[in-house]
């Protein structure tokens, strides 16, 4: 009986903590980052948090004293993000980032992570 | 039985020596992330020693059930271990290379996540193994146990395939996008690490079966 409990208990601990992460993760949608055009076309995502790619776009970088503004764009539309904090060594205009924060209708994204995607091909010098 | 061991131990041992020379002095230096990308060899080559080790357990798990014979059981234990060692190795040097390339140590995309599920349910497996006391009985258990959480590995491997992801793809159907030499940098680490793997399975497996033996003669004199 008492090692039927303990493999019980295991086996419950082992499959909750599976069930929080499958639904952490996937959890409402099978999607880690939306594209900036799907961002803009979902109404339903104003004032909740969002992942959204796209790269940098020329010239929109901004140093203010509330901290750095940019624009994502991916090709179609373009969005504005607002970020405080530290910006990964690869960020530069025309890489590829991600960011998380919240969706502000008429701001843009108010990120609190900035995450970059690095390329999968490496070059030599 | 002995020789070969020592053989195995021996080439494995010259394997990573090599593979260290081909990693730091061979390869050239990335472009863009520099010497920092000189992680990919360690990550990729024991990123694959995990999957390797769960399809021994699994495989290992229906011979048992069909054979029903211990040292089955053994092997899949053993390889358990390991793969669990190793993966987590892999969690770390991972999460080291995040940290730098994406600017975060941890974020719950779906290789990162499916991977961890991966790592949380071979430590259920051995959890599992420790609360059930009659050898017959726990192998038994176990066998089936490692056959379903297999599933676990081809949707970590394809998870950078079928989802969005952070994670880079670098070995594709279409081919590796690596320079050349790149590539057999990463062919020698990948040879170094699987051999790594057979040499302390084999280990594992000789000191499992001495434990073995021993707890047998101890029962046997009424300990």
């Amino acid at each position: 009986m008492e090692r039927r409990t303990r493999i019980l208990i295991t086996v419950v601990i082992v499959l909750i903590l599976l069930g929080y992460l499958v639904y952490s993760t996937v959890g409402g949608s099978f999607l880690y980052y939306r594209t900036v055009s799907e961002v803009k076309m979902d109404e339903s995502l104003h004032g909740k948090p969002v992942r959204v790619i796209g790269k940098v776009v020329k010239d929109s970088f901004e140093e203010k004293e509330s901290g750095y503004r940019f624009k994502i764009s991916d090709g179609k539309e373009e969005i504005l993000v607002l970020y405080k904090g530290i910006l990964p060594s690869t960020f530069k205009e025309d890489a590829e980032v991600i960011a998380e924060g919240i969706y502000e209708r008429g701001v843009g994204i108010r990120a609190k992570n900035l995450l970059a995607r690095c390329p999968s091909k490496y070059i030599t010098k | 039985m002995e020789r070969k061991a020592q053989i195995l131990s021996g080439v494995t041992f010259i394997a990573m020596l090599l593979a260290i020379y081909m990693v730091f002095i061979y390869a050239p230096i990335e472009r863009k992330m520099g010497i920092l990308q000189k992680i990919f060899y360690f990550h990729v080559s024991t990123a694959w020693i995990p999957y390797l080790a769960f399809l021994v357990v699994f495989l290992c798990s229906i011979v048992f059930l069909w054979r029903r014979d211990k040292r089955w059981d053994t092997i899949a234990f053993c390889s358990a271990e390991i793969g669990l060692v190793i993966d987590t190795l892999v969690l770390i040097t991972g999460s080291i290379w995040a940290k730098p390339a994406w600017g975060v140590w941890w974020t719950w995309e779906p290789r990162l996540t499916t991977s961890l599920i991966m790592w949380l349910l071979y430590a259920g497996y051995l959890l599992l193994r420790r609360s059930v006391e009659e050898a017959m009985r726990r192998a038994r258990f176990a066998a089936v146990y490692g056959i379903a959480a297999f599933i676990s590995v081809p949707i970590s491997f394809m998870s950078i395939r079928w989802w969005r992801t952070i994670h880079p793809v670098v070995i594709k159907p279409t081919g590796i996008e690596l320079e050349p030499p790149m590539i057999t940098a990463l062919i020698v680490c990948l040879v170094a690490f699987t051999l790594f793997y057979f040499c302390l399975l084999q280990q594992r497996y000789r000191l499992k079966k001495i434990k073995d033996e021993i707890e047998d003669i101890k029962s046997e004199l009424g300990g």
